[in-house]
Order: C-alpha cells, then structure tokens, then sequence
C-alpha cells in the first residue's frame, strides 16, 4: 500500500526490495564481477611487473613503482585505486552473502549455491591480494552501517584464515568448469577449479606445504578439468579466451563499453604501426630476456655497451653471448625458447608476422626506440586492431591459469623434497606443443651441471621458469618476488649495476618495508582508526 | 468603567430603543426618551462601524426628523431640532478622483457618504456622483492611498486629489494565507508595490525589488536576457539544500520568472520565522510572496504600456590592441624562455590592423516591451486581464529572448456568503544564442573575447571566419584548441531553450457563520521545456589558400542535441479563517490542510553526423549520440498548519504559528517535521501615555522566535538506490549481462535542515508618518544542515550518506529610514535600507571541509570563502627571492606569497581565507519628487565588502602568453632589466603568471559598488491636451537602468557573482566567461483609457 507520501525512485531499484530472487541474486553477483572489470583499476595490475628488473617506464601513475617503489608514499596513487577496487569487490560480494541465506528468497539450490560460491571465490580473491599487498586490512564480511564503518585493521592471520574458511565453503558449492564450458553463457565466472586452485596459491603463499600439496594435486590429478593451451600465443587471444588452460579470467568484451585499457597503455608507440599504439608503460629490460635460453639449452648472457638518444627514447647496444653453437649474436633472440617472441617485442621479432596474420594489419615494424625504455614492449595482451578504440580492449586478463597451478605445485613439490616429481610439472609446461623447450634431464646435460638432485638449484630454477612463463600477465612476477623475499636484492643489485647507463636517484631510499604497500593517505583521513605501514 | 467610545451598529428595520441600548451596551452613556418618541419615529436602519457618538446618532435618527442633544453623558432626545428645522435637499454631487502625483484618474475609489450606507466607487474615467446634503461629510478610501474626507459644502463639483501612501500604518500586507494590516505585523516583512516595480526595466521580478528592501539581497547575476536575478533573504544556510527563498505566485509555488511585472500588485518577502513560519519546512530561505492584479469593481479601465529602449556594456572592456597584444606576447615568451614571435617583418609595429573582438561580441541591442491590461467588474464580479511581450536582445551578439505571456483573472460573488475566483497564467519565453553555449563541453565564444589572437580578422574575404595565417605563428595555437574564435562560435552555434508554463488556481470561499469562513483553493501548473543545442560544421581557411584545400581548423561533423522536459505540480488546500473582535479582544485565527505533489519526465537525445547545416532535427542525423535522462524526481508534500493572531486593544500583539510538513523525501516514518513560532508586539504609540507625544504617530516594539525548515533536501538519501545501468560481460561468446550494485550509502534517519531564528524589531512614525523607521536584529541558526559525509573506500560505496550535521549561524541586522512630504504641488521622499549579515559555519559535524576551487567552507569561515595565499606584491630582485620563503621557481617579476606561519616555506599551510564573494552591507537609497505633472524617482543600490575572486582578465589562465588582458595589468606590469630584476612596474611581469590554479589574494578584488541603479523621469500630460483624444491618462517616461557605477572593480561589472559551487561554475572567471550585466536606457508611455 502506498501512501501519498510514499515515493521511490523512478530510474534506481532499492536495497528493501531487491535481494529477493534468482534473477536478484544473479544481478548482484555480476555486480562483484563489474567491479573486478572496472577499468583503469584491476586492469592495470599487470603493470605492477614494472617494479621489477625485468621491466620499468610506467610514466606518471606508475613512475614511482618503476623505480622499484622506491620512495613510495602514501600519496602514491596506485595504492590507492587497487586498494579501492578490491574493497569494492569485497562490498559487492557481502551484498550478495547478507542476503543469499535469507528464508523469503525465492531460487534454486543449483543457482543459490554457484552464486554464494561466486561471492565466497571473489571475495577470497579480493582479500588474497589485499592482504598480501596491504599486510593488515579490516576484515569486512558484512555490509557495514555508517556508524560501524570506521574498523582498524585486522592481523593477516586472521584475513588468510578467513579466506581459507571461504575457500573451502566455495569450493563445495561451486560447479565445475566442465559444466560451464557445455553451457557456455556461463563461461568465465568462478568454478570449484579456480576456488581450489586460489586456495592452493594461498597455501603455497603461506608455505603451509603438505595443505598446498593436496589441494594442488586434486586440481592436477583428481579432477584434471585443465589442460595446457598447445599454442601459447592463444592464452592472450580473445578469439580463444577461457580455454581449456583458463581458471579464472577478468572477462572483457570490446564494443560495449565493458572493455580494458590496458593495450593503450602498455602496447608500443605509433611508429608501430600497431592500430592500437599506446604509451608503452611495460617495457622489459635485457635481463629478463636473459632468462631465456636457446632453443637447444643453453643459457645467453648480454653486456651492456652503450645507451643513445634516438626520438624521444633510447636505442641501446649490447653484445650477447652463448655456449650454443647455434647462437647468432648479430642476431641475439633468434633460437630462444619461443616464449621469449611471444612476451617481448624487441626489434625485427618474427612476432610481427604473427601478429599481422592474427590482426589482419599490415606495415607493422618494431624498433628499440618504439619502446619508452629497455628497448622493448610487452606482447601479452598487445592484440591489435580487434578492439573498436584503444581504450576499450576485448582481452581477458588472467589471473590463474593451469602452468600457474602446474609451476606453484612443482614449487611446493620441491618444498617438500620431491623434486625428481617437480622436474615432471616444470618439463609439462616446458613441453608445451608450441613451446618445446628441452627438458630439465636434458638442460643438465647440455649445460653439464646438477640440477634436480639440488633443492637450491631446482628452487632457483623454478623461480625463472615462472618468470619466463607468467610475465606481465598479472604481477606474478612482483607478488613473487615479494614472496620469495628476493625483491630487495634484486632491485638494488639491478639499479647499482647501472647496466643500461640509467641510475635510479631514489637508490639509496630504498626500504625492504615497501614491501608493503602503504595504507592510502586519503584513507586514513577518512578513518582515523587505521594505523600506517613501516616506513611510510 | 471606561470605554473607546467607538461605536459599531449593524441593526435592521427596528425601533430606535433597541438602537439605543445597543449604544448604551457598547458606551458609557445615557437615553432620555418616551416611548411615543420611539413609536412616532418608527423602524430605522443602522449600519455603522467605529463611529462617533455624534455620528451614530445622526444616522440612527437622520429618518425621524428627531435632534439631540447631549448633557454630561446623557443623551436627550429633541422631539423638533433647533439646529436642523428641517432636513436640507438632498442634491446631486458630481467629481473626479485623481492621483495627486501623477494626475491620473483613479478608477475604483469607493466613495461613502460619512455615517450613512451611501456609497459609490469612481468609474474608469475616475469620475463619481453621489447624493448628498451639504454638511454632510464624504470619504474617498482607495487601497494604497490615505484616506481622505471632505466636507459638503454648496458646491455641487468637486474634485479629489488622492495621495499615495507608500508605507503607511493603515497598509494592508499580504502575509501566507491571508492579508494582515501593517499595523498588526509582529514579524519582519519587506514589501514592494506596483508602483515601484513598474519603475525598473527588468525582464525578471527579482530585478524589480533589488535595492528597495532591506534583509534582501537580489544579485543580477547575469546580463543574458531573460535571465533570473538570484536572491538572498538574510544570507546563506546551507551548503546542499539551497538558499532560494520560496517564491510563490498568489500562494503557489512558483518562480519569479513566471509573472510579468506588470501584472504584479504587490511583493512581499517574509523575513523571519514568525512572517514565514506558516509556510514551515520551505521558509528557511524566506518566503517571497508574489500577488498579482485582481479586478475592481468599476467600468472597464484599459492600461497600455510600451516601452523601448537599448542595453549596452555598463562599461567597455579595455584589452589590448593589436601591436601591444603582439608585444605583450612576445615579452611573456621571452619571460619563460621562449623566443618571441612578432619580430622582423612581424615585429608589432608592422600590425596596422586588428580586430577588437569586445566590439564584435558586445553591441548595443533593443529591448521592447508592452503591457496591456484590463480591468473591471461590478460588485458581484471583478476581472482582471494582462497581455505582456517583451524582446530583449542581447548586448551579445546573437542572443535574443521573447517572452508572451497571458492572465486572467476572475472572481464572482454567487451569493452573499459565497465566492469563487479563477486565476489562469501563461507564459512562454524562448532565449536563443548563436554564441554562448549552455553546456561547457562547447565552445565559448565569451572566451575567445581574450582567447583570440586580435591580428585575427573575424571574418576573411571568402566570407569565412577569420583563420591564423601560416607565417604567423604568434596566431596558430587557436587551431589546435577547442576554444574557437568568437566569430567561429558565432557561425557554427544555435542554441534555443524554451519553456512554456500553463498555471492558476481555482477557489471557493463560504461565509459559514460570522468572522468564519471556509477557502478551498486548487492551485495546478505545467511546465514545459525544450532545449536545442546545434552546433555545425565548419571549417577555417588561410587567406592565402583561396581554393580552400587544406582547412587549418574544422569541426568536422555537426552535432545536435534535444532535451525535453514537461513536469507539473499541483496542490489543494483546504483552509478554516476566524475573524473576529470581542470588545477589545481581536482574534484572527488560521488552520489548513495542504496536499502538494509534483512529478515529470525529461528525455534527451543527441546525435551527430548531419549531412549539412541546414537540415537540424534529430531526424536527419546519422549517429546516435546519447539518449539520457527520462525522469524528473517526483515529490509530495502533506501539510497541517493553524495560526493566531490575539491583540489586545491593539497594542498588545501576539502570534502563534504552527506547521507540520510531510515530505516524501524522507524515509517512511520519518517524513514529519514541526515548526512553531511565536511573536509578540507591543504598539508602544497606542498607549495613553504616548498621546502628548504629539510627534509620534507609531511606535512599536516587537520580538519573534521560530523554527523553519529548508525542504530542498535531495530525494532518496533514504533507501539505497541500485544502479541498474551497470553490466558485465560472460560466456562465449561474451555479452553483457545485467550487473547491479547499490551506488550511494543510505541514512535511514535524514531529517529537515531546521533553522532557528530570533528577531527584534522596532518600528517607529514620526510627523504623522512623515518619518518612518524600521530596524531588525536577527539571530539565524541553521542546525542539522547536510552535508555529505566522508565515508572510508572500504565502505564500497561511491557516495556516502546525506547526513544532518553541519551548523551555520547568520546574524545581521538592517534599516529601513524613509521621509515622505510636500511643500505645496511638490511631494519628495526618500527611503534609506541597510542591511548587514554576518555569515559563519559553526560545526561540520567531523567531515572534511568542503573546498571546491578557491571556495572553502570550513568551520570558523563564511561558508564559499575564497581560500588561498596571501601574496605581498612581486618579487622585485633575485636577491629578494633568496633572503625569503619563496616558491620554488619564484622569479623577479612573479607574484610573491606571503609565509604566514613563519616555517621559511611557502606550503599550503599558509593558505588563509582571501576573501568572500558575499557582501558584509548591502544598501539601497531611494527618492522621488513630483511637481504637477512632473516625477522623477532615483534609486542607488550598492553592496559593500565584498569580493570577486577573477583569473582571467590577467591573461593567467594557462594560455596566459598568448591571451589578451585587460590594459591596467599591461600598463603596470613589472619591466626586467637586462639581469632579469624588476626596474619598474607594480603588477606581474608579461608570462609571469600561470593559470596552474594557485589561488591568492593576487586574484582578489574589491567588488563593492554603488551604482544608480534606476533613473526614471516622467510627465503626465495635463488633461486639457489629452481630453481630446479620449485619453484618460497619458504619462511618458524615460528610465535607465544600471547607469552609472561606482567601484574599483577591473572587469566587466562587479556585481556578476558567482553562483554557489554545483558543477563546473564554482568562481568567476572575471566575467570572461559570464554574460555581463548590461545598462539600459528606455523611453516609454502609459496610457489610460
């Protein structure tokens, strides 16, 4: 009944009554994965691999985190637009969790308990990157009155532990993706797969090992809903996005507005020719395409020469080198394990015959001086002229996929000592159709050293064959240097070489503490009760 | 036992006993009689009101032929009068009413024969005939003017000069629901009459009362034609909800765009709690109440007015010419390190031509305006109707504004206790610009006035607007920016907004016993708006490449964009009066009920891709833009209301005032608000001591409290709304599926922004009125004020809540002093207002303070202080520089900021309040003579302490090398010696300031002024010359409107303000991109027929 005063909006629905249906339900639940999809927020986590050695530039948003956070404030911008998309998430997702279990909604159990899953899966993940970026956050599990809104911080302990309880609920609710890819409308949302594989990343983060060990190896060897890409230039194609590698993508789709950015900001510069020409802010350094071998084995080390002027970047000269006998140094990132072409656009790369078959463009050419820096741009994502503008890319950003999975089970297999079952895991990814990179037992061969029977040596090797797999994709490389505790090392080591003739001014400011992001300032203006990482 | 002695006797068709007891109930006198007197005289008639005991018994026995006389309190009956033998004949007396200033005929004037029920009313020629017997005395009572009593002598022709009464104790006000004697007021009310307001040439209300009431700031805030004037009622309360007062139109909610000045009888504003607290939770802001004309009962009177006349710049701006533009950009450049442009065969001097481009955008443009109005009716029915239309052109080129508007007005008595009036208005107005964009995303022509390089032309010889010339680089940043030439504006835009508004109201009033009466008043309007917004392609030339081959600037699509809008609102109230006096005791008691609602749809649509200029409906376009909107926020609003008014032998005044409001902007439950006030008078001049107090004729003493609300509280902060535009894509293929999510936080608990006002007044007469005084102090607390609050990112929300906890107080107080006399044929009066607020947030309740720009609304601050650096002239030396706290990058030449807080930094730690756009005084005088047939009325208005905070008539808005400024900075600008030190000069050096939006006192000016606001001179013709013509009354006149100003304002006109920040519009931009107030000058004529 509605009285004369009564009046609600006319273009809004309400919070009193919504929440009540399947139909309610599904639409809040998209709701969480809008704000995974939001633009120029989660969309340009890939960048933060810039903070490593294995790439820079990053321009205005991103300067001081290419300088490998080196004096990071808590005005740093970025901190604050990740910190703000994931607590969006989380808030989206108690929406959907305060409601779900009411007695007067009226759905189905099949539906109740995907979309619970869903919201359990994304909330999880929110808070797996908030903690392990943040440290200490406030735990919200329920959409907060105004009065209740001002919570300090909770340990992590208490976050991991509350995303692992998710986890195990989600995993029990959700489908698995085998039922998705036969009713594909529902394609690309959370599965028991990707519940069970963040959980056991969450695991491998925590080092609790023989837990990582059995969750990983329901994903590999019970359920076996995955299997690698044979092309690994598709994992980063839309035409063949939320394959049979796939575990959990951010969906984009160009033409609808519900498309990314990130390809105008980190894909090479006009002279390209690359219809979609950006910024450039991802651009690898030599070092990490040193990380790849030859196609026979063998390791390839480069010396710096010389940094010049040329437009408005660089052009850099250095010599290579290579035991292989194969190995051309006039022509240095021929031979190398073909992953090398597919992650980094470096000059005259056969890529570019590749990426005029796929995108349909032609005149495409690439010099060092396209990229800001380095010398070089990043591949992954870089597809062309398939979206409608720049701004609006149709390419899905994944954040877990199965190498992940098979590399972070490999890594918890040689925790526990069981490396000769690890080299297995690594020699699948390495084994992949289109990449065909020999094998550990072969590498210890050709290279005539030990490395399987050695914990440090498999340990270190891992390490770099995550870094060669999972570049630039989603900050796998950042997050697991952070992890691996390798982070400080490695960038000052990087910046005091002074390998490319740059210097970084802030070297000396360099604090291990950053490897905690700072509570945004504007957010502890706004509540006090929030206390400030070291160091900032 | 003492009495007034006043006697009031409404008695039919009865002996004279019954007469006289009624006499001796109400007096203190005796009867001496016989019952044979009483039959021998028979039935008498009696009806009088406030009469003498002479005067009673003159009437009561004026049919028996009995006389009287009186003895020490008794009253004996003379059965053969020796003073009136017989009864003199009657005869016929014939006469005009006439303004006595203006000698026109007044039409209506009720004319009673003093005592009896015999009366009459002047005809549209003011003519009048009445019988009477000499002796006898005649009283001519006309609204607004003093009453006026002549005695009959043996003339049998006479004629009546009626004197105006601007501000009398006999003034009826109208008040909220009703009409009160002045006399009775016991709150603050200012008002304004007809007679004033056909004074200004204005197309807005609101510019007709600016200057003539004190408490009451009308800002012209923009010269476009047609534009509103915004008004302030005792400064600003609020930073979310407004600070309009509510304008209603004969008791409905409306605007002052909606009626026709002359249509208008009467404005009244209601200042403080106690005058407007029976409009309760939307009197905040005060309430202005607008009456319009209502018929007179009379031979049909026909007014005509027209008016014309021409509006230009109040004053011309002074921008550089061509060679010194050229020199002022050259020695910028050289100032950041640049080389100079205008060298060699450039160099200035060569300039010979250029283009002022103030003269092609500001014109002289005419203004015409005509009124006709009828009037008339009978006792039984009155009518009243207006027919007005102005055209404003504006001093911009390429605006023009039209305004039509229609009224009727129609009141019939069905019986003698029932009534039942009709009121229907109409009014369109059309404003269109060719020029000025409505929304910022287009170009503005206004600042392409400084934008635009003066060696352009505006138009080349093709016909084309002017384009920069290849060689010329100092020219060629125009083709590169969105900002246009204003001649390029001016051929490519064509922007039109209109509105058409339908309004009126019906009511039925019944007498239902005596003093009470019953209204039913159903008031209704619709509104209609269509904005068009039109901008073509085009496409600028070098003069050099004459087959036009290569454009050096385009736009290369036209695009359109149509919003339309209809929304109405309607309300019925229901209302109880009680009038009535026992004895001494004057009771004067309201109660209502009120239903109000008010809804509406909008839609708009944009397009782009139109094959050609030519073709401008949506239809013909290729691309769809955008559609949007499609709703209009609906609102109902449900009231309860009563008041009483108790005097006590009209010198003790109280009054009592109660609203209850139901608003459905407020969650179910908490959509209730009370509002009390209570007011008490004392009319000091009414006591007996007072009496040998010949000179003064009013004195009275009076105090209100109350509690009001503002009801412009957004809709829906209660209940958390869902974003339903929202999607997100899944699936192979991938499509876009619904994605819904809740956008603002709510507050279940929004409650009415309530202030709290106290007031005293004391209103003094003195010389029979000749000298009037009124003065208030005022208190205004606005508690509970939202304010949106800050709310952590981890909330999720993007908004947060609307909460009740800001607290802002206004004091103030104000003067109204005014003169009015005459020596022989010459009247003058002068009046003198006042007002001064003192505005200052008190609390925020814990949220950040608010700063938009250079406003700043913190605690302890006026609400929109301008905030930013102090600065201490320039930095004369590099020495100067480096002994002091400074910039980084400070140069000689550059402004220099003062370290307020000693720490030998400049941080925004020394940032202070600069300044406050709002007026500390704001003050009006006014005075008027008349001689014959002669008047001449002038009115000054001015506002002092007040602030205008201006970026760009400096050229320092970020294109500040190549801008024009005004010449004032050129010609004191500091000049470097070769060492880069100042030698000379008292204002930045050329280049030396950069539009990067550091706010200081630099910025800063002193806009306070005093300008004669009105001028108007008029004759009325004698009627000797007119009579001829069958011309009643004939006055022409001349008037001028913002003629001369006074200030030390640099820009265009100081009295362009800024509006409070919403949107982009947050601080002037020195008038560069705000419509300058224009000055005009109209000859015009009213006749009388």
């Amino acid at each position: 009944k509605r009285d004369f005063l009564s009046s609600y909006p006319k273009n809004n629905l309400t919070a009193t009554n919504y929440y009540k249906t399947e139909d309610d339900f599904t639409s809040a639940v998209n709701g969480i994965y809008d704000a995974l999809q939001a633009d120029r927020e989660l969309s340009f986590f890939p960048m933060a691999d810039i903070a490593t050695p294995f790439a820079g530039f990053g321009d205005n948003r991103f300067g001081q985190y290419d300088n490998g956070i080196f004096g990071v404030t808590d005005g740093w911008v970025m901190a604050q637009t990740f910190w703000v998309a994931w607590y969006r998430v989380v808030f989206r997702a108690n929406l959907v969790l305060d409601h779900i279990d009411n007695k007067e909604v009226t759905i189905s159990t099949a539906a109740h308990d995907r979309l619970k899953g869903e919201a359990l899966f994304l909330r999880s993940l929110a808070y797996f990157y908030l903690t392990n970026l943040y440290g200490d956050v406030p735990l919200i599990t329920r959409e907060l009155k105004y009065e209740e809104l001002l919570t300090p911080r909770n340990k992590k302990a208490e976050v991991v532990a509350a995303i692992i309880a998710d986890l195990k609920t989600a995993e029990t609710l959700l489908p698995s993706v085998t039922q998705y890819r036969s009713k594909k409308a529902l394609l690309g949302r959370a599965s028991k797969g990707a519940a069970k594989s963040l959980l056991g990343k969450v695991y491998v983060y925590e080092k609790r090992w023989p837990e990582a060990e059995a969750k990983l190896n329901e994903v590999i060897n019970v359920d076996k809903d995955y299997s690698l890409e044979p092309q690994f230039l598709d994992l980063f194609w839309p035409s063949t996005e939320n394959g049979k590698e796939s575990i959990f993508e951010i969906q984009y789709a160009g033409g609808v507005k519900e498309g990314n950015s990130y390809v105008r900001f980190a894909a090479p510069n006009t002279a390209s020719l690359i219809s979609t020409a950006g910024f450039g802010y991802v651009t690898p350094t030599e070092d990490y395409t040193n990380l790849f071998e030859t196609t026979n084995g063998f390791p390839v080390t480069s010396t710096f020469v010389s940094r010049v002027a040329a437009g408005s970047a660089y052009r850099y000269t250095f010599t290579h080198q290579s035991a292989d006998p194969a190995f051309d140094p006039s022509k240095p990132y021929s031979n190398r394990d073909p992953r090398l072409a597919w992650t980094v656009w470096y000059e005259n790369t056969p890529y570019i015959s590749e990426f005029q078959a796929r995108t349909g463009q032609s005149g495409v050419n690439y010099l060092q001086q396209y990229a800001n820096e380095n010398g070089h741009n990043t591949v992954k994502y870089i597809i062309g002229k398939l979206d409608l503008t720049a701004g609006d890319s149709p390419g899905n950003m994944i954040l877990i996929r199965y190498a992940d999975v098979l590399l972070l089970y490999a890594e918890t297999l040689i925790e526990l000592n069981r490396n000769t079952e690890a080299a297995a895991y690594i020699n699948s990814v390495r084994q992949r159709p289109s990449v065909a990179m020999p094998t550990l037992q072969t590498l210890e061969t050709v290279q005539n050293r030990t490395i399987i029977a050695d914990q440090q040596a498999m340990r270190k090797f891992l390490r770099e064959e995550r870094y060669r797999e999972l570049a630039f994709e989603w900050g796998h490389l950042y997050m697991d240097q952070i992890r691996w505790d390798v982070f400080a090392d490695e960038i000052v080591k990087y910046w005091t070489a002074k390998k490319y003739g740059g210097s970084n001014p802030a070297l000396g400011s360099f604090d291990k503490r950053h490897y905690l992001w700072p509570i945004p300032a504007e957010e502890r203006n706004k509540n006090p009760q929030l206390t400030q990482n070291p160091g900032y | 036992k003492a009495y007034s002695q006043k006697i009031s006797i409404h008695l039919k068709s009865v002996y004279l006993d019954n007469v006289f007891r009624e006499i001796q109930r109400q007096t203190d006198y005796l009867f001496l009689y016989t019952a044979e007197e009483i039959k021998k005289a028979g039935k008498v008639n009696v009806d009088i009101k406030n009469s003498t005991i002479e005067e009673a018994m003159q009437q009561c026995l004026s049919s028996t032929g009995l006389g009287f006389h009186i003895v020490d309190k008794t009253i004996v009956l003379d059965p053969n009068p020796a003073t009136a033998d017989k009864p003199a004949a009657r005869q016929r007396i014939t006469g005009t009413v006439t303004h006595q200033e203006t000698k026109e005929p007044l039409i209506g004037v009720s004319i009673l024969l003093k005592g009896t029920k015999t009366a009459t009313v002047s005809d549209n020629k003011g003519h009048f005939e009445i019988d009477a017997q000499p002796g006898q005395t005649l009283v001519f009572t006309y609204i607004g003017f003093a009453v006026k009593e002549m005695v009959i002598g043996s003339q049998t022709s006479i004629n009546v000069l009626l004197q105006e009464q601007p501000k009398s104790v006999s003034e009826v006000v109208v008040v909220g629901y009703g009409t009160t004697k002045r006399t009775d007021l016991t709150g603050a009310v200012g008002t304004v009459n007809a007679s004033d307001l056909g004074k200004v040439t204005a197309t807005n209300l609101g510019q007709a009362i600016q200057g003539r009431m004190s408490g009451v700031q009308v800002t012209q805030t923009s010269g476009q034609p047609g534009a509103g004037a915004d008004i302030k009622v005792r400064g600003v309360g609020s930073v979310k909800s407004g600070n309009s007062p509510l304008v209603l139109v004969d008791g409905f909610v409306g605007s002052m765009n909606d009626v026709d000045a002359d249509d208008v009888e009467s404005i009244t504003v209601l200042k403080d709690a106690s005058a407007a607290a029976i409009y309760g939770s939307r009197a905040a802001n005060g309430v202005l109440l607008v009456t319009t004309k209502k018929g007179k009962a009379g031979k049909p009177a026909v007014a005509f007015k027209s008016e014309n006349g021409w509006q230009s710049l109040t004053k011309k701006p002074n921008y550089l010419n061509g060679p010194d533009w050229a020199r002022h950009q050259n020695e910028a450049r050289k100032y950041n390190g640049k080389s100079p442009f205008w060298v060699d065969a450039t160099a200035p001097e060569t300039i010979t031509q250029w283009t002022d481009w103030s003269d092609y955008v500001f014109r002289t443009a005419p203004i015409q305006d005509y009124h006709l109005g009828i009037n008339g009716g009978t006792d039984k029915t009155k009518y009243a109707v207006g027919i007005g239309y102005i055209n404003q052109r504006g001093i911009i080129i390429g605006t023009n504004f039209d305004r039509v508007n229609a009224r009727i007005n129609f009141e019939q008595e069905i019986t003698d206790r029932i009534r039942t009036g009709i009121n229907l208005s109409y009014i369109r107005s059309a404003y269109t610009t060719t020029i000025t964009a409505f929304s910022s995303s287009q170009p503005a022509a206004l600042n392409g006035i400084t934008a635009a390089p003066p060696t352009i032309p505006a138009y080349n010889p093709d016909g084309l607007p002017g384009a920069p010339r290849p060689n010329y680089p100092g020219e060629a940043y125009i083709a590169n920016t969105t900002w246009k030439t204003p001649s390029i504006a001016n051929d490519i835009l064509d922007n039109l907004s209109r509105s058409n508004k339908t309004f009126g109201n019906l009511f039925a009033e019944v007498d239902i016993v005596k003093g009470l009466k019953y209204k039913l008043v159903v008031n209704g309007a619709v509104t209609n708006n269509f904005n068009e917004e039109w901008t073509g392609k085009w496409a600028i030339y070098s003069p050099a490449d004459v087959g036009h081959t290569t454009p050096l600037a385009q736009g290369a699509t036209a695009s359109l964009r149509n919003v339309a809008k209809e929304s109405y609102v309607w309300e019925v109230q229901n209302l109880l009066t009680y009038v009535r006096t026992f004895g001494r005791h004057n009771i004067n008691a309201l109660l209502g009920v009120s239903y109000e609602k008010s809804d509406g749809y909008q839609f708009d649509a944009s397009k782009t891709d139109f094959p050609n200029n030519d073709l401008r409906v949506l239809g013909a376009g290729n691309t769809l833009g955008a559609i949007n909107g499609g709703y209009v926020d609906p609102y109902s609003l449900t009231s309860q209301f009563g008041r009483i008014n108790y005097s006590y032998n009209d010198r003790y005044l109280l009054q009592a005032n109660i609203r209850r409001d139901g608003s459905s902007v407020f969650a179910p439950g908490k959509q209730q608000g009370v509002f009390p006030s209570f007011s008490a008078g004392w009319r000091v001049s009414q006591e007996s001591f007072m009496q040998q107090l010949k000179a003064v004729s009013n004195l009275k003493i009076r105090a209100s409290w109350g509690q009001l609300g503002n009801a412009n509280i957004p809709a829906y902060a209660w209940i958390s709304t869902i974003d339903v535009t929202n999607g997100a894509v899944f699936g192979n293929p991938q499509t876009r599926q619904p994605a819904y999510f809740p956008t603002q936080m709510a507050n279940e608990n929004i409650k009415w922004e309530t202030t709290t006002t106290t007031d005293l007044g004391l209103e003094l007469g003195l010389f029979n009125e000749r000298l009037t005084f009124e003065g208030d102090i005022y208190n205004k607390k606005t508690t509970d004020m939202l304010l949106d609050a800050t709310i952590p990112f981890t909330a999720g929300y993007t908004a947060g809540p609307v909460v009740n906890i800001g607290e802002v107080q206004n004091k103030g107080w104000e003067i109204l002093l005014r003169y009015q006399d005459n020596i022989g044929d010459f009247n003058y009066s002068g009046s003198f207002n006042l007002s001064h607020n003192k505005n200052k947030l008190v609390n925020l309740g814990g949220v950040k303070s608010l700063l938009t720009g250079p406003l700043k609304s913190d605690v302890g601050l006026p609400l929109y202080s301008y905030w930013g650096f102090q600065t201490d002239g320039i930095w004369r030396t590099a020495d100067e520089i480096n002994a002091n706290p400074h910039r980084s990058g400070d140069r000689p030449g550059m402004v220099r900021f003062v370290d307020l807080n000693n720490d030998k930094q400049i941080t925004d730690a020394d940032k202070t309040v600069i300044g406050s756009y709002m007026p500390k005084y704001v003050y009006g005088f006014n005075a008027a003579f008349s001689w014959r047939g002669i008047d001449v009325s002038i009115l000054f208005q001015g506002e002092k302490d007040k602030d205008m905070l201006v970026e760009s008539v400096f050229g320092g808005n970020g294109e500040g090398e190549d801008n024009n400024i005004d010449r004032y900075y050129w010609d004191n600008r500091a000049i470097l010696d070769k060492d880069g030190n100042v030698i000379s000069g008292t204002t930045p050096a050329a280049g030396a300031v950069k539009g990067d939006a550091i706010w200081s006192s630099y910025l800063v000016q002193d806009a306070s002024y005093l300008r004669i606001k009105n001028l108007q001179i008029g004759y009325t013709l004698p009627k000797s010359w007119i009579a001829p013509l069958k011309i009643q009354s004939l006055r022409v006149y001349a008037n001028a409107t913002n003629l001369v100003t006074w200030t030390k304002f640099i820009g265009y006109d100081p009295e362009m303000k800024p509006s409070e920040p919403s949107g982009i519009n947050v601080y002037s931009r020195g008038g560069v991109d705000a419509y300058p107030v224009a000055k005009s000058i109209t000859l015009g004529a009213r006749l009388i027929f």
